[in-house]
């Protein structure tokens, strides 16, 4: 009881450090105690409690009103939650029930603490996550099946106790594969899956029969013996039983060894949510530190040496050669608007995407390049001369994958000269908009951030010319534009005398 | 001249990190520069390599401004910071290559191996050197530096994160290059006895408040090499303080 104490104490502390500097986001004064700013905390929670509110309340009425509602469809939901379970049960069993962040690993960890008291804290926070969002998407789910039911929050509690369940039972079976000091089996995520395939064998009704209680009250809920609220809390009862015994037996050898990054990556604090390109850097290096080296680098000389670099990139980070994938499908689906869409404003619905879109970069051989000021000094030339040199290959691949996806899928769009060089001058754009904002950003050494933003406004101002004047010609035009201000940009660096864009570290 | 700077002042914001320094290290000879945290070391070797943009002043290496001849100077110029960084999905070996490509470099493989044997870390060619430690890291960047042959060699705190045998190894290659005729300016805490450098600097706040050959700073203080550092700085500081007081 002392431990869990103890842990509470520095939870409390750490959700009320938390809560602070969110309201000192939302302009709050935390250092004042006077009845201004707790009332206008207040309103700030009321706000929030009312826009959720509001906002829930409209996209049920949004799903409740969809033309294609056939509550006979409802049969589907049995096997989606079972499928959604057993995979959720397999990544549970790849991975550890809780991991810890710096603070906990160099001072909890090594101590004679209760393993029991440390899983405490992830389990609530699992669980009341779990309820929360699965209640919601259960209330979506019914009400897409049978509008606003009158079995609605009857549903949103069986989906909660089914996602706490669910939820229970990962975090049992994540915790009995660290039980042992032993490194956990890397094999051990497929049980779930061979399990439900020869439970499914055997008998499919027996598969879905527990998922099966979360639609009753939808069907025949009066000829039931027990209500399904009764079942599936036992689930969830059970799951809270298991895991309170094998909690306390959990070996925290493995514990540590998964944290390192997600507690590096904790540390980063605030950056961490806007700048996803670092922690996606930090996964990938903390990926191949834990294995051998796959393939060798080619030794191909200058000008093609950053071709065979590419070449052993993609071949150990895979991600990245689907992240290039991914800009074909972006600029496939770019070329389809241009040449089919008569409204000339659906467009714009392409440059949400265009900027949701997180992973692609053409330029992503650079930006290692330019942003590692030790690696850089190594190179001879220019930052400009370095941009051409590391874009030909993605630029090749991208521009060849578009084509082939083009030619699979014609979808209307012929192929033919006009779009085919629309194509290119797109994928041309895409680069050098990107290009733009990182030599923009580069010399105050703020880094290369930004370039979705780049690639949005660079897109945008191409697709909009495109579309409302003449497709080729514009398209051209500014992209040339796009072209010329990047080399202005690279020789005013050169003549300027430094291309080095070092972060002071000091 | 091999390298120097005249009047170079460095700002971040309304912080000097130099405050107008002037400095001359010639061909063949060893400089070491002292100072207290943030006093300014760092930002000194990261400016004569051209990796900081100076707010005032001029860096120039064998007589050819950095502001002009970008190009050339880098090429002789080389920087080992305190911690670097390297490329996440390379080996070691392919660090090497690459590097070896870019400056155009041909037959280096011996001696690459050599000094990594040397250093020890040639059992590890097939690795990723984010599983290093800080001192293989260090050692894996020494060599990527030492393979290009710079003229001048800058190495922050380079003796810091190595064992003593490497301290003791790292001490005397230095001092066969710069018998060879490289410079060699290295910002340091500690000084194996092996290490003796010609020169020795000491930065306080962004100034240059030393600037002195370390025989005659030995002989007139009977200091030993190896108390050298800390000997030198609090003497110099405490002198530097008490006049400003």
């Amino acid at each position: 009881m002392h431990d869990l104490l103890l842990i509470s104490r520095i939870r409390l502390r750490q959700a009320t450090s938390q809560i602070l500097y969110a309201l000192r986001v939302l302009g709050v004064d935390t250092s004042k105690t006077d009845w201004v700013t707790y009332t206008y905390g207040l309103y700030l929670v009321g706000v929030f409690a009312g826009w959720t509110t509001v906002s829930w309340a409209g996209v049920l009425h949004l799903v409740a009103s969809n033309p294609w509602m056939r509550p006979t469809w409802i049969i589907i939901i049995p096997p989606l939650l079972t499928f959604v379970a057993v995979v959720s049960w397999a990544r549970a069993l790849g991975t550890v029930p809780f991991k810890l962040a710096h603070g906990d690993l160099e001072l909890l960890a090594p101590s004679p603490i209760s393993r029991r008291a440390l899983a405490a804290s992830p389990w609530i926070v699992q669980q009341v996550k779990a309820a929360l969002i699965q209640g919601f998407l259960g209330s979506l789910i019914v009400a897409f099946f049978h509008g606003v039911h009158r079995h609605l929050w009857i549903e949103v509690e069986l989906f909660a106790l089914w996602g706490m369940g669910v939820s229970g039972w990962g975090f049992v079976w994540s915790s009995l594969r660290v039980m042992s000091a032993r490194k956990p089996r890397h094999w051990l995520w497929l049980l779930p899956l061979f399990g439900a395939i020869a439970v499914g064998a055997w008998s499919h009704t027996a598969l879905l029969w527990p998922a099966h209680w979360v639609v009753l009250p939808l069907t025949i809920q009066s000829q039931a013996a027990l209500r399904p609220q009764e079942v599936l809390g036992l689930m969830v009862v059970f799951a809270w039983t298991a895991a309170l015994a094998v909690s306390g037996k959990i070996h925290l050898i493995s514990i540590q060894e998964a944290s390192a990054l997600y507690a590096d990556m904790r540390a980063l604090g605030t950056v961490y949510a806007p700048n996803p390109q670092l922690v996606r850097d930090m996964v990938q290096a903390s990926r191949l530190r834990g294995r051998r080296a796959r393939g060798n680098m080619p030794t191909w000389h200058p000008p093609f040496a950053e071709c065979g670099r590419l070449y052993v990139v993609l071949l150990r980070s895979p991600g990245q050669a689907f992240a290039l994938l991914e800009i074909a499908l972006l600029i496939r689906s770019a070329l389809l608007l241009i040449f089919s869409s008569h409204t000339g404003i659906v467009w714009l619905f392409w440059l949400v995407a265009c900027y949701r879109f997180q992973r692609g970069s053409t330029t992503f051989l650079w930006q290692r390049n330019a942003n590692n000021a030790f690696i850089r000094q190594f190179w001879p030339d220019t930052l400009l001369e370095r941009m051409l040199r590391s874009s030909v290959l993605p630029l090749s691949i991208v521009t060849g994958l578009s084509v082939l996806l083009w030619w699979l899928l014609p979808l209307g769009v012929p192929l033919s000269v006009k779009p085919a060089l629309t194509l290119l001058a797109l994928v041309i754009a895409w680069h050098f908009a990107e290009t733009f904002e990182l030599m923009r950003k580069l010399p105050n050494g703020s880094g290369a951030v930004g370039t979705r933003e780049a690639r949005t406004i660079g897109m945008g101002m191409f697709l909009f010319a495109a579309i409302v004047l003449h497709k080729l010609v514009m398209a051209w035009a500014l992209t040339a534009i796009l072209v010329f201000i990047v080399f202005r940009q690279g020789v005013s660096e050169f003549h300027r005398g430094t291309s080095s864009v070092g972060i002071p570290q000091d | 001249m091999r390298g120097a700077c005249q009047d170079l002042t460095v700002k971040y914001g309304h912080f000097v990190a130099l405050d107008h320094i002037n400095l001359n290290i010639p061909e063949g000879q060893s400089a070491i520069v002292l100072g207290e945290n943030g006093a300014g070391k760092s930002t000194l070797l990261r400016t004569l390599a051209g990796w900081i943009r100076p707010t005032n002043g001029r860096v120039a290496i064998n007589d050819q401004y950095l502001a002009q001849q970008e190009r050339q100077v880098r090429a002789w110029v080389k920087l080992v910071p305190d911690t670097p960084q390297f490329y996440s999905d390379l080996t070691v070996w392919e660090h090497l290559e690459i590097v070896a490509q870019a400056n155009h470099i041909r037959h280096w493989q011996d001696e690459a191996t050599s000094l990594l044997t040397r250093f020890g870390i040639h059992r590890n060619l097939r690795s990723f050197p984010s599983r290093f430690s800080r001192g293989m890291q260090y050692k894996l960047a020494l060599v990527m530096s030492l393979i290009t042959k710079p003229e001048l060699l800058l190495l922050d705190e380079p003796y810091g994160p190595l064992d003593p045998d490497s301290q003791i190894f790292l001490a005397k290659y230095l001092a066969e290059l710069v018998a060879s005729g490289v410079s060699v300016l290295l910002s340091t805490h500690v000084l194996p006895d092996e290490g003796a450098p010609h020169r020795i600097l000491v930065l306080e706040q962004g100034r240059l408040v030393l600037d002195s050959f370390v025989a005659d700073v030995m002989a007139a203080g009977n200091i030993t090499l190896a108390s050298l550092p800390h000997n030198v700085l609090t003497r110099v500081l405490a002198k530097v303080r008490a006049s400003d007081a």
